[in-house]
């Protein structure tokens, strides 16, 4: 509904958070585990899903080129690059039904915008567009590849841009010389034009621009050697550990394995025992330690967190002691803590883990463990930008525990040995089954 | 009732509509309170935020401050005891000290220079309030020819200021008077807004506030019934919470508003969990026992709500508490829908003599299918199965309040100020009513600011001075005292006004070039600031900034040219800026005198300038470039003609300033200096 519409009541929609990677954090694991997934596959993220991307944030660097680079809409807020990607989300979701698009940023948005018949505008597009639009979520790797550099096309880019020009028979498009390309380039370039006096896109549905992003943008519509470039950039020996574990997990055993578990820590176990590299043995061997070291203490996290919500009221450490996740965690981190220290230290990572986690080497009682680890909760909480934010648990008067009714945990959290961040195979195996490499 | 539901999201009602001009300023109550939610997430989408605090918190908190600084104001009113948390000064948090109830209304308005908007429903400001639970809510939005009922808003801003002067006590501080002059700029610039006649209407709309010195709510609905003569003959009651206790008096005060004769039927929709062949309902069963005895054709009916959205599989399976509180009532003529913040309790209600505030929203209708898609239906229990009454207690009720550490009435106002003498300083105001043996500390320090030992011992001044050695003013302070066991409870600051705030850290002491950037781009500052820091990082990697090009360096007679020249273009870009119109004078100020503002900039040339000569050149052609600046006209904004006052008396010190440099040296240069500032003065 737009709310100029009319003053009629409504229900309020589930509304879960829009936010960055790791930003919901409430123990401080996620950046040492981002840092070892940034070493294992360089460039890739979790949120990423569709390697067309690449070819359309390419594309959009060379119609973007021919603005100065101050150029910004009249109110002062969006540059043509994001214009561009209103333009290519919403020309996808305009022709693509959602399975399709599954993963595309900004897709709801859009699709929202248009069901309401209001045109796509940095006020209907996403809160922050720079860091939750596509060219946000893929812009680390492009640059990492070579394809744009500071919003410009780079080396990578300009091959990528030459195969797909010559493969879908868009001559011109890249030097504007002559031929079909060209005026679909002006046909953007004039799109973009016109919205940055607006400030919203300006095109009606009509319009033949939404058909040729559809026909030559959309995230399967690979051309042979347009998917060569791409998979090579992403396996090439200039970033060996990335190459190997994409090498790894697009191999017929490895997607058996996640086929049947879809477990990161049963495919990098199988990867070891595979006669991986020296290199890629530390670093999994480091993975493996940090995440049983990172899943006792989010099981007794969580589990405190579900009794205090079974409880409905003020909970004591005490009672929190007796759960079985308390008790094993306060028994094994100490243990862990060393190895996990010992497998950082060759990758630079000790001392931050140190740093943050250093309360956990003691050994104590599962009451004075789970009391370390809500103070542990609370000093992360404190210390997040820009101004740090509210513990998920409060304490009452008495020393009562309560947990704040948006963390709640209604049902037991399941145990299992599985690690609890994402090192990547979910987005290389959509990557590459997308690039053809991988057969469904 | 109606099969599909009409179902928005809360936190775009805070997004500004297209055209709504430039925020002026927003104002918003709650019971419970996240201010960083409220922050992050409201005043984010309130004030188009484009940045994310997660990625690049330089970035964000630039373009907050800078955004904020534009402000009258924005003012968050929470009930005492979920009144806390860190937050950034540049909007205030007011605590509602209310005795024998609690401020229990959810009611903000947002008001842009050519829109204003009041939100008014079941939601705290809080991420389960607006994310997760099943809330009810309604926006009105006032504009030029829009059919919005103009009452309304009157009713709500009277509410409003009635609501503080009960519940902050003193009305004389900093933070009141921002929120009475927001208050009376919305009541200015929409004058002509809304609708004053209802009468045709398909669908009218009333408020129903409850607060002490009101009419009970059940009393307001009844008057508001559109068919006197025809009362209503069902009615539906949705609401987490309900009186415990034997009898209940809401459900019995519902059944007087129904007709007394012939059939009639309440029903209430309370949540509850099966097991077998019994039910386990969050309601006492006293709502049953409420029923008029000894009459025919009476009924109350127990429906069970799914606190379950999506599909039923575990992946699209949302648990969503239910949170919202509404009555509806019908008969053959018509319908009413009462949506807000009042449970179905003798408090939220006002039928108590101590009572919560509470805001709602009455709507009346004969068209069933403008309201039933905002009703949540509840499912009929098979009368076989057995129902067990499980009374839950309300936040909001003394029992649940008591475990929270309460701020003393004594603790009045905290206000932060700064000037260039002392530095940062906090003026505490204390009255009376202390606990024994207090102290109050910064937050997260063990820095004992003041305790009452040492406050008798100075005589217990009204206002206690205390010096602050940190540079970044607190948000709140942490009072202690035996009685409250461990916890603490928090006395939230305020500033004095939004000049007093430090700038952030990488606004701060800017050199010449860079402010030159930021005067010459129309990139946003937040974007060119992360730019700056691209560019140190990358001079760090590169080792320094040095030259290494030999030629550049002898190339000096360049530089000067390429420097005059950049500082001219700058100077027009200036102007081109403080031509565009002022919605507030808070942005103004900002523009002249904020961290990147044209005071910044008389700095930086004072700091920066290679020569005497070039000092006064440089002021003489800024003062020229403003004298020169036709201010816009906003719509409710500034007058050009006070746009222009103010320039004339900036270009005035600017005069002063350059006149105070000694160019005896330099007579022709002196001359120039002075007949550049005759012609700007004129």
């Amino acid at each position: 509904m737009a709310y100029k519409e009319s003053f009629l009541p409504s229900l309020s929609k589930w509304d879960p958070e829009e936010s960055s990677e790791g930003s919901i954090d409430p123990l401080g694991h996620y950046p040492i585990a981002e840092n070892l997934a940034e070493h294992l596959a360089t460039g890739i993220r979790q949120r990423q899903s569709h390697p067309r991307m690449l070819t359309c944030m390419a594309v959009g660097a060379i119609i973007c080129s021919d603005f100065e680079e101050d150029v910004l809409t009249r109110d002062g807020i969006t540059e043509p690059w994001q214009i561009y990607e209103w333009y290519v989300v919403e020309g996808l979701v305009r022709s693509f039904d959602g399975n399709d698009l599954s993963g595309l940023p900004g897709l709801d948005k859009v699709r929202r915008a248009n069901k309401e018949k209001i045109p796509v505008s940095a006020k209907t597009y996403l809160k922050t567009p720079g860091t939750f639009g596509f060219h946000g979520v893929y812009r680390v790797l492009a640059e990492n590849l070579g394809i744009i550099r500071d919003s410009r096309i780079s080396e990578t880019g300009v091959n990528l841009v030459i195969a797909w020009e010559k493969e879908q028979h868009m001559n011109g498009f890249y030097n504007g010389s002559e031929g079909p390309g060209v005026e679909k380039r002006k046909l953007i370039k004039k799109a973009i034009i016109d919205s940055l006096q607006s400030g919203k896109v300006e095109r009606p549905a009509g319009w033949n621009g939404w058909e040729f992003i559809a026909t030559y943008l959309a995230p399967y519509k690979f051309g042979g050697n347009e998917a060569e470039i791409l998979a090579n950039a992403l396996t090439n020996r200039k970033n060996p550990l990335r190459a190997e574990i994409i090498n790894f997990v697009i191999s017929n055993r490895a997607q058996k394995i996640w086929e049947k578990s879809e477990s990161e820590r049963d495919i990098h176990s199988a990867l070891i025992s595979n006669g991986s590299s020296p290199e890629m043995r530390s670093l999994l061997a480091a993975i493996q330690s940090y995440e049983s070291f990172s899943r006792l203490i989010d099981d007794a996290f969580n589990f405190s967190l579900h009794i205090m919500t079974k409880k409905r009221g003020k909970t004591s450490v005490s009672e929190l002691a007796k759960s079985s996740a308390v008790k094993t965690a306060a028994k094994n981190v100490p243990g862990i803590y060393k190895q996990v220290v010992n497998s950082l230290a060759p990758l630079s990572l000790a001392t931050q883990f140190e740093h943050t986690f250093g309360v956990f080497v003691q050994e104590l009682s599962p009451s004075d463990w789970v009391a370390l680890l809500i103070e542990h909760h609370r000093k992360i909480q404190k210390n997040k930008p820009p101004g740090g934010k509210a513990a998920w648990i409060e304490q009452d008067i008495d020393g009562g525990l309560v947990v704040r009714p948006q963390y709640r945990i209604d049902e037991p959290p399941e145990q299992s040995e599985e690690y609890v961040h994402y090192y990547r195979t979910r987005p290389i195996t959509d990557f590459f089954r997308d690039l053809g490499r991988i057969k469904t | 009732m109606s099969e599909e539901n009409r179902e928005n999201s809360l936190l775009d009602a805070w997004k500004s509509p297209p055209e709504a001009g430039a925020p002026i300023g927003c104002f918003a109550t709650s019971f419970t309170f996240d201010s960083v939610f409220f922050e992050e997430e409201c005043l984010g989408r309130f004030l188009d935020l484009e940045s994310d605090p997660s990625e690049s918190a330089a970035a964000y908190i630039i373009e907050r401050e800078e955004k904020l600084s534009g402000l009258v104001c924005a003012v968050a009113l929470v009930d005492q005891h979920h009144c806390r948390g860190g937050r950034s000064l540049r909007w205030d948090l007011l605590p509602a000290r209310l005795r024998g109830g609690v401020l229990h209304a959810k009611v903000s308005i947002l008001h842009w220079a050519g829109y204003t908007r009041i939100i008014i429903g079941s939601a705290n400001l809080t991420p389960s309030g607006y994310r997760k639970n099943r809330e009810v809510f309604a926006v009105l939005n006032y504009y030029t020819e829009c059919e919005t009922p103009s009452i309304c808003l009157k009713e709500t801003i009277d509410f409003l200021r009635t609501t503080i002067e009960q519940t902050c006590g003193d009305v004389n501080t900093p933070s009141i008077q921002r929120c009475v002059d927001f208050f009376e700029r919305v009541v200015a610039d929409s004058r002509k807004w809304g609708e004053p006649e209802q009468g045709r209407a398909e669908v009218k709309a009333f408020t129903v506030f409850s607060a002490p010195g009101h009419q009970s709510v059940l009393n307001q609905i009844h008057d508001r019934w559109p068919y006197q003569q025809q009362p209503p003959c069902d009615a539906y009651v949705t609401s987490p919470f309900f009186d415990v206790g034997k009898e209940n008096r809401p459900a019995i005060e519902m059944w007087k508003i129904l007709r007394q004769r012939g059939n009639a039927s309440l029903t209430f929709n309370v949540c509850g969990e099966i097991n077998d062949n019994e039910v386990v309902l969050q309601a006492p069963k006293s709502i049953i026992n409420a029923q008029p005895t000894g009459r025919p054709g009476v009924e109350t009916i127990i429906e069970l709500l799914n606190e379950y959205s999506g599909q039923d599989d575990e992946i699209t399976k949302a648990y969503r508490p239910v949170h919202l509180k509404t009555i509806w009532l019908e008969n053959d003529y018509g319908y009413a829908y009462l949506i807000g913040s009042s449970n179905f309790t003798s408090k939220g209600l006002g039928l108590d003599k101590q009572r919560n505030i509470e805001a709602n929203l009455l709507f009346t209708t004969n068209r069933y299918n403008t309201l039933a898609p905002a009703y949540l239906n509840g499912k009929e229990l098979d009368e076989k199965i057995k129902k067990i009454w499980q009374e839950t207690i309300s936040d909001e009720t003394d029992e649940k309040l008591a475990g929270l550490a309460l701020l003393p009435d004594g603790f009045r106002n905290a206000v932060y100020s700064c000037d260039s003498v002392q530095g940062g300083t906090l003026l505490l105001e204390l009255g009376k009513d202390l606990p024994a043996d207090w102290q109050v500390k910064l937050p997260g320090s063990h820095e004992v600011i003041l305790t009452g030992v040492s406050w008798k011992a100075s005589g217990c001044p009204t206002t206690n001075r205390i010096l602050l050695k940190e540079s970044i003013p607190p948000a709140g302070l942490e009072v202690s005292w035996p009685a409250a066991g461990n916890a603490t409870a928090w006395w939230p600051v305020n500033a004095q006004c939004g000049a007093v705030l430090p700038p952030p850290d990488e606004l701060k002491s800017l050199s010449l070039d860079d402010l030159i950037e930021i005067l010459g781009s129309a990139r946003p500052l937040h974007q060119l600031i992360r730019r700056f820091q691209r560019r140190k990082a990358n001079d760090i990697v590169a080792g320094g900034s040095a030259e290494i090009d030999p030629h550049k360096r002898v190339d000096t007679s360049g530089f000067i040219i390429q420097r005059t020249r950049r500082i001219s273009w700058a100077f027009r870009a200036m102007r081109e800026k403080l031509e565009k119109p002022y919605a507030t004078k808070e942005s103004l100020d900002w523009r002249l005198y904020g961290p990147v503002g044209v005071q910044a900039l008389v700095h930086a040339i004072d700091r920066e300038g290679q020569s005497d000569s070039e000092r006064a050149f440089l002021l003489a052609e800024l003062g020229l470039e403003l004298s020169r600046v036709k201010p816009g006209q906003a719509l409710n904004g500034l007058r050009p003609e006070d746009v222009s006052e103010k320039l004339r008396n900036f270009i005035k010190t600017l005069d002063v300033r350059a006149q105070a440099i000694q160019l005896s040296d330099t007579p022709d240069m002196r001359d120039y200096i002075c007949n550049v500032f005759k012609e700007a003065g004129k």
